[in-house]
């Protein structure tokens, strides 16, 4: 051992213990740090550890079923999975490229190309809604885990296919409501997701779940339509019927209880399969029974027939003289199809007369007819609770001149919609109340009602109602002359051996806009009706574009046949009491329902 | 007699044929052997913890394995190291560090040395992997307590001769920096500054020392702004959170997420994937997370505990012997490892790839750091010859 003497022995004590104390200081400094990181800044520190290990994932709820008025399914939805890849995990991209496509049926080398376009994502659809063999081939890959997956989805089924089609509406493959009930009841039948934590390492995997903190998805509600899906497979039957007969270009028919204006059943052509939606030309997508404006001709009459009894302007006892078919107003002569002399008012209405309808125009005044079409809800949408409905067209009075005085008691110079036309009448039909059209039953959700915009309280829970005429001039109106029309008018075709039918014929030329004046090949023919006349249990508004089979396109003779079946049908599916029908001999007068 | 007393210490405790100075001393002694053991035991627990990954495989269990195989081994070195006589120590000291020297050497011929991550660090011989700078920090202090105790360097007044106690260091920090190591052969600075200043250097030129230090930090300011960069790096830490380097973001997350009593031994998320060398040189993190404020602070304790004894146990020793130096420094050098990885792991000092002895998975290190303590205890167990005297005179 080395033994030298010890020459400094002072500084060498006071060297090490101030070394000595130099360590432990350093060492207090280190705990003071520790006691503010992990006291002092421990709670910001911790949520920023927190943030980048767990993430909330979206759990998708169950959307809601649509039913029918007797609970019958008419859109539902099954649990299916889809495959999805991580494509930053990938590694040999190639084969699972030709190992998913041979799997899947998808073309390997499109897939390769997704691959490679999207390969700095986290997440890839590789296939969507696989059915049950394919995910069991993708199982049996067995390809590396954590570079693809399965993922629960739901996938909407419609049981009954293309019935109701453009009323039930879509849903789309990212689970949004498109077009019809699934849109305006989207808030309603989408439900709440749920959310659950989960626990993802620094390469994204997910390690754990958490299951304390879920949040349980809210399934979607049921919606219970007001359709019946048996009265609107009559609708859409008869429709089928009338495309083949007529070839027009489209058609639709609407049912409604005039008493709750509940809609039972409401159809459109051309239609589409709602599980099929991969080639549906253009226009079926069009609901025509809220997109199709045509001038309503002569079922508009009896709509101003009334609003004059209402104001007084006329009686039920007048007598309108119909000038033998031909009547100077102002610089135009207006013609009737038919010679009439002296008619009733009813009579006017059962011939269909324009000469009659004119010069009630002219005891109305523009003002008052106006008023009437604003007051049977022309120029504006009738609140159905579906999306898309157009508010038809009515010109404001500043642009009326006195042609409009003749035209509109014959029901032109004003668009509507077939939704419109059939609430109009429901108002008569009820005894002068026009409401809101109901698709939703009110004990779902009380009423609801589509506003317009898709994404929040979109459904307003109320039905308007307003009075429009006077019960008993409405029920004149429907007693009289348009059960006159049916027994003896325009409307024979429309006649029942069992129930009392009331009903109005319409035969709208076309306006061409390449020659500016009215065609005489395209007609808008239709007709509604509706029974029993005492107390209208249903109406039913068939309205058919353009046929284009034979000449004579009269609503009488198109629509009406149509019309009478799905209202026949629908009575005796109602089991509505059969009635005594008062045979009254037909008026040997009256024309073939020739009428504009 | 001393190789006695020494065979004595170790097998019975009782002390009945010691003075009782002596018997106190082997008291502390074996005090400050339980410390060490504690530490040791941490890092079997904080090892075998932290080397958990979210994609468990095999290899993980491995670690602890690895890290007992070299306990197996350190322990028995450490303790034959502890037998020998400090004499025996101040007499090959000179050797061993040639020895390391041509490891060091050896680490840079082909085929010997092996490259882990862009760094030539290891000696492969067979299946295992050797750090040789690892032995540097035993055979550098040994070499530097030889040369301040070498009678004619110490007799010797020339500024020169002086100067020249820092060849040593200059024999192996260009091998290490070469590595390349930056950090361990700054520590390797360090430990032979605290042995030039516990051997008696003088103080003026440990101040001309920090002088040359700043044109040269300033160089690399100037050449490198990168690397500059990244040495103060862990600045943003305190500035813009955000903006700093991952590793001590991370760092700094998994200690705070550990807060007052920490998540739980085994249950820390952060180790798992985001904390980088979480059984490395970040070990203290994953300590920090699962066992929080209590945990970091008990280690600190252990770590103050651990040196206070170890100097009270090299206390008696004259001072600036060959056995005081390089004991002191040793253990200084030990404790101070320790600290400068907790000052890495909170971001107080550049990140630099410093170990937490006994904690961090590595076994050159870890075998190290146990042949360190048994140095240590050996240099302890050496009587005072100043004290020796009297006491023989008594009995």
């Amino acid at each position: 051992m080395n033994r030298t003497p010890v020459d400094e022995p002072l500084t060498a004590s006071v060297r090490s213990r101030f070394l000595a104390s130099g360590l432990v200081l350093v060492w207090l400094v280190l705990a003071g740090r520790l006691v503010q990181l992990q006291w002092w800044e421990q709670a910001s520190l911790a949520r920023r550890g927190e943030d980048q290990w767990s993430f909330l994932d979206e759990v998708v709820p169950r959307p809601g079923d649509i039913v029918d008025r007797q609970g019958r399914v008419l859109a539902t939805s099954v649990r299916v999975q889809s495959v999805y890849v991580i494509p930053q995990k990938i590694a040999d991209r190639e084969a699972i490229a030709r190992d998913l496509g041979s799997a899947l049926q998808i073309e390997p080398d499109a897939l390769l190309k997704r691959f490679a376009d999207h390969s700095d994502k986290h997440f890839m659809w590789v296939k969507r809604r696989v059915n049950d063999d394919e995910a069991q081939r993708v199982r049996q890959l067995k390809l590396p885990a954590g570079s693809w997956g399965f993922r629960d989805e739901y996938l909407r089924r419609y049981p009954q296919k293309s019935l109701a089609a453009h009323v039930i509406g879509l849903r789309d493959i990212d689970g949004i409501g498109r077009g019809g009930l699934e849109e305006s009841c989207d808030a309603l039948l989408r439900g709440q997701p749920g959310r659950r934590s989960l626990i993802r390492d620094a390469h994204g995997r997910v390690i754990e779940v958490r299951e304390e903190i879920e949040e349980v998805p809210q399934a979607g509600r049921n919606v219970v339509s007001t359709l019946d899906t048996v009265v609107q497979l009559f609708a859409e039957q008869a429709l089928d019927r009338l495309m083949e007969e007529w070839k027009p270009k489209s058609c639709c028919a609407v049912v409604m209880d005039p008493q709750t204006f509940e809609i039972w059943g409401m159809a459109s052509r051309p239609a589409f399969d709602l599980n099929r939606t991969d080639q549906v030309p253009d226009d079926a997508w069009n609901n025509g029974a809220l997109t199709v404006i045509y001038e309503p001709g002569s079922t508009f009459k009896p709509l101003m027939v009334a609003w004059g009894l209402q104001i007084g302007a006329i009686r039920q006892d007048e007598m309108f003289d119909c000038e033998m078919g031909e009547y100077k107003m102002g610089g135009r002569t207006l013609h009737d199809h038919h010679r009439y002399g002296l008619l009733s008012l009813t009579d006017v209405l059962v011939n269909s007369s324009n000469i009659g309808m004119a010069k009630i125009g002219e005891r109305l005044t523009n003002v008052e007819l106006h008023r009437a079409c604003a007051a049977f809800g022309m120029g504006r949408p009738t609140g159905v609770q579906l999306p898309g409905e157009l508010p038809g067209l009515l010109r404001p009075l500043k642009d009326w001149t006195s042609y409009s005085t003749g035209s509109i008691p014959m029901g032109q110079e004003l668009g509507t919609t077939p939704m419109q036309m059939i609430a109009a009448h429901s108002a008569l039909a009820n005894g002068g109340m026009l409401m809101t059209p109901q698709l939703v039953k009110a004990d779902v959700k009380s009423t609801v009602r589509w506003t317009g915009d898709s994404n929040e309280s979109s459904l307003r829970e109320i039905q308007i109602s307003s009075h429009v005429v006077d019960e008993s001039i409405a029920r004149w109106v429907i007693e009289e002359p348009m059960f006159e029309t049916v027994q003896r008018g325009t409307g024979r075709r429309a006649k029942m051996s069992d129930y009392t039918v009331f009903g109005k014929t319409g035969t709208a030329q076309k306006f061409d806009f390449k020659t500016g004046k009215y065609s005489n090949e395209k007609h808008v023919s239709s007709f509604i009706c509706g029974a029993p006349v005492s107390r209208p249990q249903l109406l039913v508004l068939v309205v058919v574009d353009e046929p284009s089979v034979g000449k004579d396109h009269y609503g009488g003779v198109i629509a009406a046949p149509a019309a009478s079946e799905i209202l026949h049908r629908s009575l005796v599916y109602r089991h509505v009491p059969v009635e005594e029908v008062p045979l009254r001999s037909a008026n040997s007068e009256v024309d073939l329902g020739v009428e504009l | 007699m001393s190789q006695n007393l020494v065979v004595q210490d170790w097998i019975e405790d009782r002390g009945e044929n010691l003075s009782p100075d002596a018997a106190a001393r082997a008291g502390e002694r074996h005090f400050f052997l339980c410390l060490a053991l504690v530490l040791v035991g941490c890092g079997m627990l904080m090892v075998h913890s932290a080397s958990i990954t979210s994609y468990p495989t095999e290899f993980e269990r491995v670690y602890l394995s690895r890290h007992l195989t070299f306990l197996a081994i350190g322990l028995p070195l450490a303790w034959i190291v502890s037998l020998l006589p400090a004499s025996f120590w101040r007499t090959w000291a000179p050797f061993f560090f040639l020895a390391s020297t041509a490891l060091l050497l050896s680490v840079h011929i082909p085929g010997l040395g092996t490259r882990v991550n862009g760094s030539q660090r290891w000696i492969r011989i067979g299946s295992w992997t050797m750090q040789p700078s690892e032995i540097a920090k035993v055979t550098l202090p040994l070499m530097m307590a030889w040369q301040l105790t070498c009678p004619r360097i110490r007799r010797s007044r020339s500024f020169f001769v002086r100067l020249f106690l820092v060849w040593p260091l200059l024999c192996v920090a260009p091998l290490i920096v070469l590595q390349p190591d930056l950090g361990t052969t700054l520590f390797l600075a360090l430990s032979m500054l605290i042995a030039l200043f516990l051997g008696g250097w003088p103080l003026s030129y440990f101040v001309a020392a920090t002088l040359a230090l700043i044109p040269l930090a300033g160089t690399l300011l100037v050449l490198k702004p990168y690397q500059w960069q990244r040495i103060t790096g862990f600045v943003q830490t305190w500035v813009d959170f955000n903006q700093a380097p991952y590793q001590l973001k991370q760092s700094l997350v998994s200690l705070g997420s550990g807060g007052l009593q920490g998540v739980g031994i085994g249950q820390g998320w952060q180790k798992l994937s985001f904390l980088p060398e979480a059984n490395t040189d970040f070990v203290f993190a994953v300590v920090g997370e699962e066992l929080g404020l209590v945990g970091t602070l008990g280690l600190t304790l252990l770590w103050i505990g651990f040196y206070t004894m170890g100097l009270r146990i090299l206390r008696h020793l004259p001072q600036r012997s060959f056995a005081a130096i390089a004991g002191i420094t040793l253990l200084s050098q030990l404790v101070m490892q320790a600290a400068i990885n907790v000052a890495v792991v909170t971001a107080m000092v550049p990140p630099k790839g410093i170990s937490h002895p006994f904690i961090s998975y590595g076994g050159s290190s870890l075998v190290v750091s146990l042949v360190t303590v048994g140095l240590i205890l050996s240099f302890a167990k050496e009587e005072n010859p100043a004290a020796e005297i009297p006491r023989d005179s008594d009995d």
